[in-house]
């Protein structure tokens, strides 16, 4: 799957390598304050600030371990809020492996929606997920095929979660929104093939990822 | 008919223009706003925040909205902790645990006793609270100290630090948690004790931030350095003027100082040892090394008599420095605390801390030319150096949300000013090394600026050739360049040696 990210990622930049838009991307503290507004977690996430999280926080006392941003991929960081000037392969691993652990914070498995842990669907999403599930009488939503789910409610959780990221639909990058339901497209064909199921869980993340490591989103 | 058609049709067109318009404004508003939150704030605005622009914008103009919500987020406890972080960075000194762990509630008693906030955080976000001048920073007579949870453990920093000025302290005060006026969750009571010492306000042995534990950990004085590494901090952060360590190396690149820091004194031979005095003595002698230290040496002296805490007596010592204009700045100052007035009035020191501020609002790529400069040092004058104004000027001039197009020569040119900026430190006017003498001519800053600077292709086909053949870097300062570092140079040479605007003339 990871070829996916990398793919995307810079195919969004080669449109800026003959004249470049001059961007600033998110810094690493912003990137965990950000991501954590994105899954609606509280700041002091202990899971976070443990040294071998996927979402290892730079620690405060920075300057006693410079190799640490180098080794997130922050390859421009003098200090430890230094926004980086171009990404690298080290920045979009970092979020690829942050967002997984995230998500399974956020979405446990089994995954069962509760008025605590539903922020990234409305009430009648969500009833509708419930249809499916009993449908597919399946109780841990993660689990749920997705493939089987009807198109309108594909494109509602879609949209959910970019709504989730960008905050507004007037926010949303169309391309990349285009993009991101050809990716799902893609994946659950080749999955059809292998004669896999694609996963609720699988595809909610995919969309996540696709829209949070986007130039779009990224930078500013 | 066909009249009322066409007025229809006029109708429709003018109506789907004007919601067309609307709908720009509105989507470039926020984009605005966006961008102002992850610069200020560290993250975007929420879902609500943009419901509430939709909103706003029924009845007000868009800058009008823009502008109250810089002022909004100006006040955002994000805010506090970024900005007292970036004055941190500046210093390259630790940031803060979040501040948010301040309302941790009663349930985390055992987090709770491990948080401490430095004198030096604590000063930088009651200035801004205040929103006092920048300068205030290195002025300020009036500090905030922490005493965590009366019943731990104390961190003895503070008390240690200040404890020799005790007999000079005029107001002495503690208070409970109420200082980021944020509502405080439920379930919280006040725990955490806080601390304000005031010194009178002639006090020249007080210097705000500088004056603090954390700066003078951060820059310890040894029987060698005598205080130089804090002067050198002070050049960086408030002149921005990198002193770099020049230590001679002798013949075919042997350094006998890295030899004996690599082995250590107790393995050193004789030869070692005779080799190291040997180098510190010619260190001692050359203009090229007394170039920094005429300037090191003077300031450094005001910290004198300051080991680990602060001093009964103020040192005497003196603002000494080189500025932009070659000219040679001498002003006797006797305390630490007489720096800041002495340096409030110098261009380079107005010019540099204006230059933080748009490092950090704008990029640490963003071009800034010598008439912005001057631009922003104007306004930076206009707003009384008050951060929370000058921030809002910045943001609210016409060009800052204007995408800046860099093309790749432009690119090769901002690239290259970082790396020739290094070898200035050595390569400058006042080299009297003979082997940097060829190209001590050269002016980093104008050979990219002045496609008219004499002898221009010959310079840097001569920069070239060096780095090619690998006698630039030389051996001792090969530490101080990478090897992209050195591939930026050689694209900007190969690419015509561009200026900040794209233009080539070789």
């Amino acid at each position: 799957m990871k070829k996916y990210w990398f793919f995307i990622f810079f195919f969004s930049l080669q449109s800026f390598s003959t004249e470049t838009v001059f961007r600033r991307y998110l810094s690493q503290q912003d990137v965990i304050k950000t991501l954590l507004s994105i899954f609606s977690l509280p700041y002091q996430v202990e899971v976070l600030f443990k040294e071998h999280s996927a979402c290892k926080q730079i620690p405060a006392s920075l300057f006693e371990y410079p190799q640490i941003p180098l080794e997130l991929g922050f390859v421009d960081l003098d200090s430890g809020d230094t926004s980086m000037t171009k990404p690298d392969s080290g920045y979009i691993l970092y979020f690829e492996k942050c967002i997984d652990s995230l998500y399974l914070t956020k979405f446990p498995s089994p995954y069962i929606p509760s008025e605590s842990n539903s922020a990234f669907f409305t009430p009648l999403t969500l009833k509708k997920v419930h249809a499916q599930a009993q449908r597919q009488q399946i109780q841990d939503y993660n689990q749920l095929d997705f493939s089987l789910f009807e198109e309108s409610l594909k494109l509602e959780i879609i949209q959910a979660v970019f709504l989730k990221v960008f905050g507004d639909t007037q926010m949303f990058p169309q391309e990349l929104f285009k993009k991101s339901i050809t990716l799902l497209t893609q994946v659950s064909d080749k999955n059809r093939q292998l004669q896999k199921p694609i996963f609720f869980q699988q595809a909610v993340l995919l969309i996540l990822k696709s829209s949070i490591i986007s130039e779009q989103f990224l930078s500013y | 008919m066909i009249n009322k058609l066409c007025s229809i049709f006029l109708l429709t067109t003018l109506l789907s223009l004007s919601l067309l318009a609307q709908a720009n404004e509105n989507l470039d508003l926020k984009y605005k706003i966006r961008k102002v939150s992850l610069i200020l704030r560290g993250h975007p605005p929420s879902s609500q925040e943009y419901q509430q622009v939709d909103e706003l914008l029924k009845n007000e103009h868009s800058q009008d909205i823009l502008s109250s919500k810089i002022d909004e987020y100006l006040n955002t406890i994000d805010f506090v902790e970024k900005y007292s972080n970036k004055v941190a960075d500046l210093f390259k000194i630790n940031q803060i645990p979040s501040l948010q762990s301040l309302f941790l509630t009663d349930a985390d008693q055992e987090k709770k006793q491990s948080i401490f906030i430095p004198a030096f955080h604590l000063l930088i976000q009651e200035s801004l609270k205040n929103n006092k001048p920048w300068a205030y920073l290195f002025e300020a007579k009036e500090y905030t100290l922490f005493y965590g949870n009366p019943y731990a453990i104390q961190n003895t920093e503070n008390s240690v630090f200040y404890s020799p000025l005790d007999k000079s302290v005029i107001s002495s005060e503690v208070f409970d948690l109420s200082f980021f006026n944020q509502d405080q969750p439920e379930n919280y009571t006040p725990f955490f004790k806080f601390k304000k010492i005031s010194f009178a306000e002639g006090d020249v042995r007080i210097a705000g931030i500088l004056t603090t534990p954390s700066f003078f950990n951060r820059f310890v004085t040894t029987g060698v350095n005598k205080n130089r590494k804090r002067a050198a901090a002070l050049f960086k952060t408030l002149l921005c003027k990198n002193m770099v360590a020049s230590i001679p190396v002798g013949q075919n690149g042997f350094d006998p100082n890295k030899q004996l820091a690599l082995i250590g004194f107790e393995k050193a031979t004789e030869e070692d040892i005779f080799n190291h005095t040997k180098m510190t003595q010619i260190h001692g002698q050359q203009n090229d090394c007394m170039k920094c230290h005429k300037q090191l040496d003077p300031t450094g002296a005001l910290f004198n008599l300051t080991p680990q805490s602060l001093s009964i007596r103020p040192s005497p010592g003196m603002l000494s420095y080189v500025n932009e204009e070659g000219l040679w700045i001498q002003k006797k100052l006797s305390g630490i605390g007489m720096l800041a007035k002495a340096l409030s009035t110098e261009r380079d020191y107005l010019a540099c801390q204006s230059k933080h501020f748009w490092t950090w609002l704008k990029g640490e790529s963003s071009l800034l030319t010598p008439s912005k400069e001057n631009e922003l040092v104007d306004t930076f004058l206009s707003v009384n150096q008050r951060p929370k104004d000058f921030i809002k000027a910045i943001i609210l001039k016409k060009d800052f949300f204007e995408e800046e197009l860099i093309s790749s020569s432009q690119w090769s040119a901002i690239n290259a000013l970082k790396v020739l900026k290094k070898c200035q430190s050595c390569h400058n006017q006042d080299s009297s090394n003979v082997d940097l003498s060829d190209i001590s001519e050269i002016r980093w800053y104008n050979l990219i600026y002045d496609l008219d600077f004499p002898n221009r292709k010959k310079w840097t086909l001569k920069i070239k050739n060096q780095i090619q053949k690998g006698k630039m870097p030389p051996v001792e300062a090969q530490k101080d360049f990478t090897s992209q570092e050195l591939k930026y140079l050689l694209d900007w040479i190969n690419q015509g040696s561009p200026n900040f605007k794209g233009e080539k003339r070789l």
